[in-house]
């Protein structure tokens, strides 16, 4: 036995070296891209191949694996069993990784497109991270990025409005909490929303919204008033935890949440079981679009008093062995057309800059390309003619359409500042698609691309929030993470707890056995008795 | 010493590898050792680390009544696992007496056998889909309501077995000597049936004591059981935490195992392999 136990253990050593010393030479004709789960065209994917080809003359192999959290990812970088070039994180991933260490300070100066990415976020990250001694700036490239803020009913499937926009605005995170101030300073509460609100169970988002719904209120503890919300959400120390999980057990405790999700809250909105739920902006709009199918009208708001900027960002990890191949993968898909395919397809934001996307004729060409399909299920366009639903779905099909449309592209991008203006190119795009007569509300490449450019409120809410002031970006928790962790299960731990059910449940158990026993004293006894008798 | 100079003179047997019935169960040690017993030391030994060395911290996290509210969270998952049980007995005995009675039994058997054989997930997520649509707020009611449904099965099997495999003679006996129908079925059918329901309660108050799927799915992530408990404190890569939990977890799981076995020593119809 003792022989066995030493063999199997020598089994199980072997493995273990094995598979971990597998493979330690540089590679040059496979690149491991390790990325979120449904975070990629897939159809584009081998865009990069030839792309490679065409820049280095060799032949390259995409391996492409997938995770669904941030944690899952860093468990493995960290312990460096993960043998991929290239990784997706989020903000505070980033920061974590880059502190331990595990990442790859990327050489920014042999990477071209990156003019290409919106500067607000480096901007915004160069002033989080001033002073510090790490600077996220080298360690990443923006890929998607968004806001946290509130998803809310506008009208429910039956047709009843729920939330206007306006009580949205005025509410702002309060609207979690059911409990907000209009501006005059007096509570305000909506009686609809109780039992109708979700959180995201997620301790990052779940303290956003408390430290922000404790500014909104103006019960921030003492000494923290002058914060602003940049640092009101960096700021962790044990007091402002407390703060946050006191708000948050009081929204717990009365009777305002309907409970917590993580990719339920969705569904549960277009049923109508939920009215407001914490969301990011890539998933609301989602939302809004799959909502819009079912007859429902869902809203998003990141509330102006201030929140949280997100974005997640390519990163090399120490662990690449293809280093050429992921700074020319990162540079790949810096293109505009790329983000276009990548933003339609996944419905983030592309970090990639609005300028850098309507000067690009590819770019524009994808943003046309992607409405080239009529659903004949979308109710404003069932109405076209059967031959025009025909001539839309098969325009890019044949080439001389698609020169068409180029050469107007081609026309308008000779001048590149003024071709937007007047608005006319667009209008010329949308009559190649969808022809001239059709003076009804079409949605058309017009549409789609009026709505990338100048739709204020999509563009505010959604898309690109242009003012950054009351934005912040959260930083990792850092040392304080167990204490965070640690207060977030106390929350959840605490209340919903129904003693009446509980009582009902333990009293008909009860019940139930005594009434046994009791039968079965009763017969035992007048068995006995009848058996004396019989003696 | 003296062992070792009297076994110096033996001469070292090669390995040999010969297939003997031994032979045969070194894939299933092999298996074993890697999926139970390398978690397990693994577990261990995260217990015990905080900040990368020894230390008793994460005991003292854990039982600190003050700041963790694990122990009351722990506290609950046992009540609501008493209570799923009981009632999953109360529900079950009678129902496997009368099918047991039965002589279509066995195919009636298979109806409450049916819906264990879709994915539990897919059940409770109908489940909560039924809820929503007729109005019922989701909460504590609605989450021992998915746990009897989903360990009913577990209750009824082993019953309906220990109670199908009494001798008749037994209860024909007893009849014979005077019993009425009552007496029977709690003298003789109850006590001979013990072993079942031994093995029926070990079957739905382990796994009820450390589920979360249902409770997550089925009230909203608003109750929060042990399971739940140690399942964030692994997603947030407290490891220390969790591993200490799930030894708690574990330790209860052989103390109720422990008394169950005192009492069904003698079990042999009872237990039942599903």
């Amino acid at each position: 036995m003792k022989k066995l136990l030493l063999i199997v253990l020598i089994a199980c050593f072997a493995l273990f070296s094995v598979a971990s010393f597998s493979g330690c030479s540089s590679r040059d004709d496979k690149l491991i891209v390790y990325n979120w789960a449904d975070y990629i065209d897939p159809t584009i994917l081998s865009d990069f191949c030839d792309y490679y080809f065409d820049k280095t003359g060799k032949k390259i192999e995409v391996v492409y694996s997938t995770y669904d959290t941030n944690e899952t990812m860093m468990t493995k970088i960290l312990n460096d069993d993960a043998d991929v070039d290239l990784i997706c994180p989020s903000e505070y991933s980033i920061m974590r990784l880059a502190s331990a260490g595990k990442l790859n300070v990327i050489n920014k100066d042999k990477i071209d497109n990156l003019e290409y990415i919106n500067t607000t976020i480096t901007e915004k990250v160069d002033e989080v991270f001033d002073g510090e001694e790490i600077n996220l700036n080298d360690y990443f490239v923006p890929y998607m990025w968004g806001t946290l803020g509130i998803m809310y009913t506008r009208v429910d499937k039956y047709g009843n409005e729920v939330i206007s926009d306006e009580m949205a605005e005025e509410a702002g995170w309060g609207l979690l909490w059911n409990s907000w101030l209009d501006e005059n300073g007096n509570k305000k509460s909506y009686d609809k929303l109780n039992g109708k609100i979700l959180m995201k169970d997620s301790v990052r988002d779940a303290y956003v919204a408390a430290v922000m719904y404790l500014y909104e209120m103006g019960r921030l503890p003492d000494g923290y008033e002058s914060y602003t919300p940049q640092d009101l959400i960096n700021c962790t120390d044990d007091i402002m935890i407390n703060a946050a999980a006191k708000v948050m057990q009081e929204q717990k405790e009365s009777g305002c949440l309907k409970g917590y999700e993580v990719d339920l809250g969705k569904d549960d909105m277009i049923m109508g079981s939920a009215y407001v739920n914490l969301a990011w902006s890539g998933d609301a709009m989602y939302a809004i679009e799959e909502a819009d199918i079912e007859g429902v009208e869902l809203g998003y708001i990141a509330p102006e008093s201030g929140g949280n900027v997100w974005f997640d960002g390519w990163c090399i990890p120490k662990t690449c062995k293809n280093v050429e191949a992921a700074e020319l993968f990162i540079e790949w898909i810096c293109q505009p057309y790329v983000g276009i395919y990548n933003m339609y397809e996944i419905g983030y934001s592309s970090a990639i800059s609005r300028d850098a996307f309507i000067s690009d004729a590819e770019a524009i060409l994808a943003i046309c390309e992607s409405y080239q399909y009529i659903d004949t299920d979308d109710k404003a366009l069932s109405a076209l003619s059967e031959e025009r639903i025909k001539k839309v779905n098969t325009l890019w099909e044949s080439e001389e359409s698609v020169n068409a449309i180029q050469a107007v592209l081609d026309k308008a991008l000779e001048n590149p500042d003024t071709m937007w203006d007047d608005a006319s190119v667009l209008h010329d795009l949308d009559d190649l698609i969808f022809g001239t007569d059709e003076s009804g509300e079409l949605y058309g490449a017009y549409d789609a691309i009026y709505e990338l450019l100048y739709d204020e409120e999509w563009l505010a809410l959604i898309r690109y929030p242009e003012d950054f002031t009351n934005l912040g970006v959260m930083k990792d928790f850092g040392n304080q993470n167990n204490a965070i962790v640690s207060m977030w299960d106390s929350v959840k731990a605490s209340g919903g707890w129904d003693w009446t059910v509980a009582g009902i449940c333990l009293g008909v158990c009860f019940a139930l056995i005594l009434g046994f026993a009791l039968i079965f004293i009763l017969k035992t006894k007048v068995f006995y008795g009848r058996y004396r008798k019989v003696n | 010493m003296t062992d070792n100079v009297q076994q110096a003179p033996k001469v070292r047997k090669k390995f040999k590898f010969r297939l003997t019935r031994r032979a045969f169960s070194y894939p299933y040690i092999l298996f074993l050792m890697i999926f139970v017993v390398v978690p397990l030391v693994l577990i261990l030994v995260n217990a015990f680390i905080y900040d990368g060395a020894f230390s008793f911290q994460n005991f003292a996290d854990f039982f600190n009544v003050g700041t963790s509210k694990g122990l009351s969270v722990l506290w609950k998952s046992i009540v609501i696992g008493l209570m799923t049980t009981v009632i999953c007995l109360i529900i079950g005995y009678p129902l496997a007496l009368i099918l047991s009675k039965m002589k279509a039994g066995k195919l009636l058997i298979l109806f409450f056998m049916l819906p264990m054989w879709i994915n539990f997930l897919i059940r409770t997520l109908a489940t909560k889909a039924i809820f929503d649509a007729m109005g019922v707020t989701l909460g504590m009611g609605t989450v021992i309501f998915g746990m009897v449904y989903n360990y009913l099965p577990f209750m009824i099997m082993p019953l309906y077995n220990s109670i199908s495999n009494i001798d008749k003679s037994y209860s024909e006996a007893a009849l014979d000597l005077g019993a009425d129908k009552m007496t029977v079925l709690v003298k003789t059918i109850l006590p001979l049936s013990f072993p079942g329901i031994l093995s029926g309660i070990t079957m739905v108050f382990i796994p009820a004591i450390s589920t979360f799927a249902i409770t997550e799915i089925l009230s909203d992530r608003q109750i929060y059981l042990f399971g739940d408990s140690i399942q964030n404190m692994f997603s947030q890569n407290m490891y220390g935490v969790g591993s200490v939990m799930s030894l708690v977890m574990l330790v209860l799981v052989l103390i109720s195992n422990l008394i169950l076995n005192r009492f069904g020593a003698k079990d042999e119809s009872g237990s039942v392999v599903l």
